[in-house]
């Protein structure tokens, strides 16, 4: 009875959390909004980031449990560490290299459905996860309010990694792990074009 | 006297500092089992209503902000390893954060202001915080069992991620 008033109680907060929407008229970075979106659109408006993230979120998906919820949760802690040591100052050789090797290692696990022990994984997009947080941390001290430019990213990053996730669900039909193999593909290819100057971040 | 409630109301949600914290410890104690989520939102609230009542009092002013994202960023990480808490500590967790968010929740003194006008941007506060966090308690309760808790966990990890970083600005030399 008190399950059921709970699950009725909480289906009417989330339609009403569903129901509003965000007041964004004023973009100015100092603003809750402002602050928010600004570092919302950091990962977004760098073509590598998006890819390694989704890449992330797809391998994850495509090792199934408990790598499905491991490296979307070490992704961001880890960014964390970089980030601070970004914000620190204390420099990271090939920023850039590493971010673009990212994607196409990741997009590579996948294609090649290179499944790791748990800790090889975890241990692989730990390490990539440093450099993205590198990058993310050298914009910090720009912001206006950093612990929203901070929530921002760090809300898409995890976004994109769920993106990630929901598109490597896929693999539980047989034409859709084709189609995973084949998004992996175009992630590593990114990278490949990344590393090589081709494609512009 | 409404208007300002209604100040009181909105104001945790203000300050990004008491969202990652309301987000992360909500979120924790929802996670949890019934006694943990029960007697973490009680003490919560009592705790929220001594730290604003110590606001009246003669006090040094001070800056908040870095307990708070650490107690956030404990709050994430707990939630993102999912471990079953025991009571007492989820009460600690809920009375530090409650204090903390109310003794930095002083209202700006207007000369003249009238006390009760005060009392109400108090109440309003201490109304607000606690609504917030009960709301988000129960989404958290609703959320443990989806996805074998897949969306908590992550969620965790963002608030981890983000108040650690923030935390290191703060600290960074200048």
């Amino acid at each position: 009875m008190a399950s059921q008033w709970l699950k009725q109680a909480g289906s009417a907060v989330l339609l009403f959390v569903a129901l509003t929407s965000a007041a964004l008229a004023h973009t100015d970075p100092g603003t809750m909004s402002g602050g928010f979106m600004s570092g919302f659109t950091h990962p977004l408006f760098g073509l590598d980031h998006v890819v390694a993230m989704v890449a992330v979120g797809l391998w994850g998906a495509f090792l199934g449990r408990p790598a499905i919820w491991v490296l979307p949760v070490v992704f961001p802690m880890v960014m964390a560490f970089g980030g601070a040591l970004g914000v620190m100052g204390v420099p990271l050789p090939g920023v850039e290299t590493g971010i673009a090797v990212s994607a196409l290692v990741l997009g590579l696990m996948v294609t090649l459905a290179i499944r790791p022990p748990l800790w090889v994984a975890a241990l692989l997009v730990g390490a990539f996860a440093i450099f993205h947080g590198h990058a993310h941390g050298t914009e910090l001290p720009n912001a206006a309010n950093p612990l929203l430019f901070s929530a921002g990213f760090v809300t898409a990053t995890g976004m994109l990694h769920l993106a990630g996730i929901a598109f490597g669900e896929l693999s539980r039909w047989s034409w859709g792990a084709v189609a995973v193999r084949s998004g992996g593909a175009l992630i590593a290819l990114s990278g490949l074009g990344f590393l090589t100057g081709w494609l512009v971040a | 006297m409404a208007n300002f409630f209604l100040q009181g109301l909105q104001h945790p949600w203000q300050f990004p500092a008491h969202v990652m914290v309301l987000i992360g410890l909500g979120l924790l104690l929802g996670q949890q089992s019934k006694p943990q989520r029960r007697s973490g939102w009680w003490v919560f609230v009592l705790a929220i209503l001594i730290g604003l009542g110590l606001t009246q009092l003669p006090v040094s002013v001070w800056n908040g902000n870095r307990v708070l994202l650490a107690l956030a960023g404990v709050s994430g990480c707990l939630l993102a390893l999912r471990l079953e808490l025991p009571v007492w500590f989820c009460a600690v967790m809920a009375g530090v954060g409650g204090c903390l968010i109310g003794l930095d929740s002083a209202p700006v003194m207007i000369p003249g202001m009238k006390a009760l006008k005060l009392y109400s941007v108090l109440a309003g506060t201490a109304f607000g915080a606690s609504l917030s966090l009960g709301l988000l308690i129960l989404l958290a309760a609703l959320l443990r069992s989806v996805l074998d808790g897949l969306i908590l966990r992550i969620l965790g990890s963002w608030v981890a991620a983000s108040a650690l970083m923030v935390l290191a600005l703060l600290f960074a030399p200048h």
